[in-house]
Parts: structure tokens; sequence; C-alpha cells
């Protein structure tokens, strides 16, 4: 009883208080990687970037990966997801499934992306998403929705922009977010790199995002970042062994607790 | 004569030629806008620093680059650990003789120009000797009146006289605050030793602690945050130094000593020293920092309690190293709050690792178990030349004992805090700088009558450009946090935002003269009333150089503002960074005049006055005059 109680008040915490954990469907981090470096795709060609913008991911073969969280360390409140992708020659895919909450609340998302080089520094890229919400004593909801991403790339920069929910598609007859990421990535010297974005999500202020990547040791990434809206400051570390990828990432928040996020990647 | 004034005056406009009749020619001096940019952070109120004085003192007697130590180095807000260790190692190699040397070495050229006012570069044995005297003194004398006082004695007098003979070094000082009736009101005095066998430095008197990041002992006068964004968070001061300066209260005053072998830092430390205090049926009810002995209250405040304090401080390594701390403090009288123990041993360990371009370095404090608290702080930093960053986290808990202690923090009193702290430094091309922090604390436990936590999130931004004769500066900064108020007769915490945007402008309209611009807006705005105050400020300033004697400076303030407190660092007499604060709408100007009599004696005043006050609220009056005598 006291677990059901507790479960309950879990989901009252993520229907109304959406500006603090920006608890819009779905809209925390990915992966461990992602959420060292403040949910700024551009730093990383890691698939999981695929979730806010389709056009920045690259593979050169199959990639899997699995990443578990919980969000502000409460208790019963679980994210995970899995990723397969696979790339070949200019184009890049991924299948990803996600999922968080608990047996009272539950959102899942199955997601397929798909970029494609179109000329030497130009990509561009795609998601279909399907959203899946549930809710114990209420009926399920569905949704999809369709975002896309382009990424420029040039010697020493990188600019990317994405948009999601093209279809301003709804659930529970409230629009899904509807987010607009701008971005550039500048690498400082072969190892160290910095980005800074721009996040304009349509019912909320602004969001500035800054973050730095620093590879000291080719098996060694140092990941760090800051966001505004909420304002939460990210760390990060991804050790790379063979064909793994060990990630783990910790982020603050102005009033909630501290969120710790790990990912397993393997590449083949 | 004439024919030089006639050639100089050529091709200068009549406006200028009016703001020059009524100025000296003066010196050009040293650009204060890098200096202030160390104290950025206005809303803080500013007292003359240690840092502050230290540098004032090195650009009239600079530092020499090849004999400097490495603990004197590291006293440059702009050097990092990474950067002392490579002029170290350069030393060991070759005699330093110029800056290109510095910068062949790997210190960025930034820096270098950062530093350049305050070092020197012997070329050989005998010049070094030449700067060597055998008695020198240096005395200063300043005396400060403001205007419409409400004090009978409203004269501020401050003088220090330092000897220097041979290793020892005798300071003495004392000050008379506006308002206070003993001319000696506060005196200092402490005798000073260096290097005679293994003791480093021996001081008996009144002198100050630094260890490590400040928890437990750091000079009490100092600003957390500022436009070095990831240099000035960083304590990094010499353990054991003379105090000199004009904060009564933080002063310790005994027997303090450094011993140094090999690697090895063993210092013991004691301190029998009375201060102001509000005291209740003989308990304490609160320690009183101000120094002011004014009206019959604070004077009944005055050397109230006593407290004795005694420990050591050892420490291993030099780049890197660990310290240990321990100390035991006692007061004569307890505390009417129970929390605070009337005596309590504190331990703490300090350590900074450098390897590579990392630098990790933090401190831990505990108390005994007779009240357990902890404090600690944890940084790291990365230093590339184009890039910099830096990442502090910090947890003080409540009651823990502030006394001696100013870390990294975001209020007056530093326990009860948690946060952390991101600052970046980015040189995107040669003469450009851009400095950027974001501050996340919050204060987890009650306060006052505060029910909830409080928090709060300073965001920071600021851009520097320089080209030709001309430099521009973007600050932008932006604070959000909870704050007690009683507004509208109601008294309770309330969402507070406050953000300025500021612009400052260097231009040399000739080779000597210098014109400075500021613009500011700056507004307040709290959430949940609809209450929303905003002012802008701007002022023109001129600096103009002719005879190498003369120093002058003008600068113009004009100011509106809507209910809100506006902030500007002026130029005070010596170099210090004064913060005036301004309310309502007025006019405000100062003139500094610095002459350089001989070589060994100077003359410095200043007049300043506030017009067509719309507000009484801040009293920025005054005329200050300093003689500065060196033999």
């Amino acid at each position: 009883m006291i677990k059901y109680i507790i479960k309950f008040f879990i989901f009252l915490v993520i229907l109304f208080i959406p500006k603090l954990s920006q608890c819009a469907f779905l809209q925390i981090s990915p992966c461990a990687e992602l959420a060292g470096l403040s949910n700024i795709s551009g730093l990383t060609n890691s698939p999981a970037s695929c979730f806010y913008n389709p056009a920045v991911f690259r593979t050169d073969n199959f990639y899997f990966s699995s990443t578990y969280y919980q969000p502000f360390s409460i208790p019963d409140l679980i994210y995970k997801n899995a990723m397969l992708a696979y790339g070949y020659k200019n184009a890049n895919m991924v299948l990803a499934l996600q999922d968080l909450g608990n047996d009272i609340y539950k959102e899942q998302t199955a997601l397929v992306s798909v970029n494609y080089q179109i000329i030497k520094n130009l990509k561009f890229g795609v998601n279909g998403r399907l959203l899946h919400k549930s809710i114990s004593i209420f009926q399920n909801k569905n949704a999809y929705q369709i975002d896309i991403g382009t990424l420029m790339q040039f010697d020493k920069f990188k600019i990317f922009t994405s948009f999601s929910n093209l279809t301003f598609s709804k659930l529970d007859n409230e629009t899904l977010p509807q987010e607009s990421r701008t971005g550039i990535v500048y690498n400082v010297h072969g190892n160290l790199s910095t980005a800074v974005s721009f996040v304009k999500e349509l019912d909320y202020p602004f969001s500035y995002h800054f973050a730095v990547s620093y590879k000291p040791f080719q098996i060694f990434q140092l990941n760090s970042g800051f966001q505004t809206e909420p304002n939460e400051i990210y760390g990060g570390m991804t050790v790379s062994y063979k064909f793994f990828n060990i990630s783990y990432a910790v982020k603050n928040h102005q009033c909630l607790n501290l969120t710790h996020f790990f990912t397993i990647e393997c590449k083949l | 004569m004439s024919f030089c004034v006639f050639s100089w005056l050529k091709g200068v406009s009549v406006k200028k030629l009016i703001l020059i009749i009524f100025l000296f020619p003066y010196i050009l001096l040293a650009d204060e806008g890098d200096l202030e940019k160390l104290f950025t952070n206005e809303e803080e109120t500013y007292k003359e620093t240690e840092l502050h004085d230290y540098l004032q003192q090195l650009k009239k007697d600079k530092l020499d680059i090849n004999k400097a130590t490495s603990e004197q180095l590291l006293t440059f807000p702009w050097l990092s650990k990474t950067e002392v260790s490579i002029i170290i190692k350069l030393r060991t190699r070759q005699l330093i003789t110029s800056m290109q040397n510095l910068i062949d070495a790997g210190i960025s050229p930034e820096i270098c120009t950062e530093i350049e006012p305050y070092i020197t570069f012997p070329t050989n044995e005998s010049q070094t000797k030449a700067m060597y005297k055998p008695i020198q003194i240096k005395s200063r004398i300043r005396f400060q009146n403001k205007f419409d006082s409400p004090y009978d004695n409203p004269l501020k007098l401050y003088q220090r006289h330092q000897f220097y003979w041979n290793d020892y070094t005798l300071s003495l000082l004392s000050q008379k605050d506006e308002g206070e009736n003993d001319y000696l009101d506060f005196c200092s005095a402490s005798l000073q030793k260096e290097d005679f066998g293994i003791i480093k430095k021996a001081i008996i008197g009144n002198y100050r602690l630094a260890i490590g990041q400040g928890i437990l002992f750091a000079p009490k006068i100092g600003l957390s945050k500022g436009g070095e964004t990831t240099r000035q968070p960083v304590k990094s001061f010499g353990m054991l130094k003379q105090y000199t300066s004009t904060a009564e209260s933080f002063s310790l005053f005994g027997g303090a000593s450094q011993f140094q072998w090999r690697k090895l830092s063993i210092l013991p430390f004691y301190s029998q020293y009375k201060l102001d205090a509000s005291v209740i049926n003989d308990s304490i009810n609160n320690i009183d920092i101000t120094g002011f002995h004014r009206t019959d209250t604070e004077k009944d405040k005055k050397n109230a309690i006593e407290e004795r304090l005694y420990g050591i401080h050892l420490q291993y390594g030099n780049k890197k190293y660990i310290g240990l701390t321990a100390f035991k403090y006692k007061f004569d009288k307890p505390f009417l709050d129970k929390e605070y123990p009337q005596e309590q041993i504190l331990f703490g360990i300090d350590y900074s690792l450098l390897l590579n371009r990392f630098c990790l370095f933090g401190e831990m404090s505990i108390t005994d178990r007779s009240k357990r608290r902890k404090a600690y702080l944890v940084g790291l930093s990365l230093l590339e030349k184009r890039f910099e960053n830096l990442i502090i986290v910090y947890d003080y808990d409540k009651y823990f004992p502030t006394y001696h202690g100013n870390p990294f923090h975001n209020s007056s009193n530093y326990d009860n805090q948690k946060g952390i702290y991101y600052g970046i430094l980015f040189r995107p091309a040669k003469k450009s700088k851009l400095n950027l922090y974001f501050d996340i604390y919050n204060f987890p436990k009650e306060r006052y009558f505060e029910k909830m936590p409080t928090y709060g999130v300073d965001k920071f931004l600021q851009f520097d450009q320089k080209w030709k004769d001309n430099k521009i500066r973007i600050t932008v900064r932006n604070q959000d946090k909870e704050t007690y108020q009683n507004i509208e007769d109601s008294k309770k915490i309330y969402s507070f935002q406050r953000t300025s945007l500021r612009s400052d402008f260097w231009h040399y309209l000739q080779k000597n003269v210098r014109l400075r611009l500021r613009a500011e807006y700056s507004y307040e705005d709290y959430e949940s009333i609809s209450k929303y105050d905003d002012g802008f400020l701007f002022f023109q300033e001129i600096k103009i150089v002719f005879f190498k004697r003369w120093q002058n400076l003008i600068r113009f303030t004009q100011y509106r503002s809507n209910d809100i407190t506006l902030y500007m660092y002026e130029n005070d007499i010596d170099g210090i960074m004064l913060n005036s604060q301004f309310s309502g709408d007025g006019f405000f100007w100062f003139l500094l005049l610095k002459y350089r009599i001989t070589n060994y004696l100077s003359l410095q005043f200043k007049y300043a006055e506030d017009l067509w006050k719309t507000d009484k609220l801040y009293n920025n009056n005054q005329i200050k005059f300093l003689i500065d005598m060196k033999i």
C-alpha cells in the first residue's frame, strides 16, 4: 500500500513540476555521454544524439547501447533505453526503445532515425517516433511525431539545427513538445572541443547550453557543461576499451537531487 | 616649454581643450580596467583587499621574476600552478630576461601582458645587488573626510609604516574610522624575520594565516568570483604574512613560525586576540566584525571578548602538496546560541595535485565530536593555452566555524552553503577573451525565519576585444535567487532576479590622452509580485599623460534608477577600487590627483561629489589626501 502511495506521489511530481524537470514528454538525456555534454548533440557522434538531432550521429558498422538511470535519484522512477544502429557508406540508421516511469505511470518511445550525407559538408536526418503513455487507472494513449535535423561540417566548426514534432502531434489533447535546437561546435585543438547550443521550446523560455569535451588520452574522455532553464550543471566521463565504451555522468538541479547516468556501448 | 605645449595641443578640439585646461598633464596610469576585472562583483561591499594592496605595492617594487618564490608567483591571480611550474623550470635552465622567454616557454601572451606591470628582469648580478638597500622605510598616511557626515569627528585617518633591515620587517599600522574619537582606535604591529636556518619565516605580533582553499584560515576580505573566471575562485596565498589590513576583526595576534626542511613545511601558531562583540548576561550574542566604535553601543562592544587559539599546519610538497591542520580555539565567554561551542578542535586536509594541464585541489575540514560539523571544497581545473575550464564543488555545514576562513562562497558567512561553480575562459583570437561562469548554490538548512531552502544561480559573461589603441568590454550578469525581503509590509521569501548589461570602451584620443566610457542597464524583477525596477548608469572618464610626475583622472557619472541600487567601482587614492552605490537620480563626479614630488615622496588627492541627488540613501561625497614615503 505504501509503495503504491509513493509511486502515485511520484506520478504527481512528474505531472505537476514540468518547468523544473523539463518534464514535457521524454525531454531527458538518452545517454550518459550526452548528459555529460549538456545534451548538445553536435559534440558527439553517438547514435543517442538522434533524440535531439537525427543528422549528427554516425556509426561505422553495427552499434548497440543501453542506458539506465534514476532521474533526480527519485526511487521507483527509472529510465532505461536500448539502441541498435547501423552505418553504411553515407547513411546511418538507428532503432531505439526507451522507457520511463513505473507501474503507475509510464512513458515509452519507439524511434527510427535515418540520416544521409547529401554533399560533402551537409547531412540531413529525420526521426519517426511512436509515443505511448500509460497511467494505471486511465486509458493508454499513443501519438507519433516527426523530427528533422541538419548538420554542416567544416574544418574546425560544426553547425547543427533540429526541429522536433513537425507534425504538431498531440497526446491527451496536449501538444507534444516542439523544440528548436541550434548549436555550434568548435574544435579548439585535436582532443578539446567546446559547443554552445540554444534551445527553444514553444511554451518555455530560451535555454542555453554549453559543454566541453576533452580527451586527455585515447581511451578516456571528460565531459562537462551547464544549461539554463532549468539551471543544471553536468559532468561525465567515458572510458573506451576495444569494442566497448562505458560512460558515466552526473547532473545537479537547482532544487532536486543529483541524477547519475550509466551507459554501455558496443561497437562492432 | 610653450612650443612643446602648443604642438601637443595642435589637433585637439575645443571640447577636449576645455577638459585639458582643467587638468594637469599626468603619467599614463596602468590600465585599471584589467584590475577592475578582478572585482566585478560590485554587490559585495569592497574594502582594500590583501591582493589589491599587494598588486599596488608590486607596481612600485616590482617582483624579480628570477628570484620570486613560487608562493609569491602564485599570489598573482593570472598565474596557475601550471604556469608557475613552467617559470620555475625555466629559471633552472636560463636567466629570464624578457617576456619573450616566458612566451617561448609556454605561457600565453595574454597572461604575460597581465603580469608585465608587476615584474622585472634584472639582467645581471650587479643589477640585482643594486636593488638591495640596507635599511628601507615605507610609510603611508591617508586622510579622508566625508561631506554631510552625521558624525562629530568625520575624519578617517590611516597610517602604516614598514621598516626593512636585512631580513627583518617591522610593520606598524593604525586606523581611525569616521566618527571615532580615538586616533589610535585600531593598532597593529608585527615583527617578521625571514630565512634563518630552517625557519623560513617567523612573525611576532599581528599576523594572518592562509591554508589550502581557505576553509579554516584565509584573508577575510576578498571576492570569490570576478572577471577572471578560471583563476580567481582558486585560492593561493602565502601561508603566513604580517597583518596589514584595516579590517580590525580578522587579525591573529601572537606568534607563528614556518619551518622548512626540504619539502616538508611545519607551521605552529598561537594567537590571543580581543574581539568586538555584543555580550548579554556574560554570553556572546554576536561577534561584531565592522570595527566601528562611533556610538556608545559600538564602544561597549569594543574588545568585549577574547579568543585564544593554537595549532599546527604540516605540508609536504610544493607544486603537488598535501597538508594537515589541527587547531583549537576557545572564547573566554560562552555563546548564547548553544549551537556555537565556546571551544572546539578543528582538523583539516588540503591538497593540490598537478598533472600535466590538470590541477585537482581541495580542502576538507571537520570539527571535533562536541558538535560534529564538516566543510569541504573540491576543484578541478584544465588549463590549455586558448581554453581554460574550472569546476568547483563545495558543501559547508550549518554552524561550521567561520571565524577565520574565507573559502569560495556566496554569502556573508560561508556556513550552510553548497553548490557548484563552473568557469570558462576562451581566447577565440589573439586579442579577444571570453570569460564565463555559471554558479548554482543553495542554503540547505533553515536560515532565520525561512521555512524552505533557498537557492541561487549566478551567470556571468564577459567579452574583451582589443584592437589598435582601443578596447571594448561587454559584461552580462544575471542573478536568480531567493531572497528574504520585507516588501510592502510583507516579510517572506521572494524569487528575485537581477540582470546587468554593461559595455565599457577605452580609446586613446591622443597618445597621452585616454578616454573611457561606460553604459550600463540593470533591472530587478520579483517573480511572485509585479515589482520591476530598473536603472541606467553612464560615465565618461579621461586620463591625461604629460609630465612623468603628474597623474590625473576625472570621471563624470550620470545615473537614474527606479528603486534599484546601482554599483560602480571608482578609482580611489593609491589605486584602491572603491565600490560606490547609487540610487535615485543624480550626477556624480570625482577628481583624482597624484603627484610624485621625488622618487621617495608622493602625494595624492581626491575630491568626490554627488550633485542633484534625489535619493539621500548613499553618501559618496568625500575628500581624501594621502602621503606616501619611501626611504
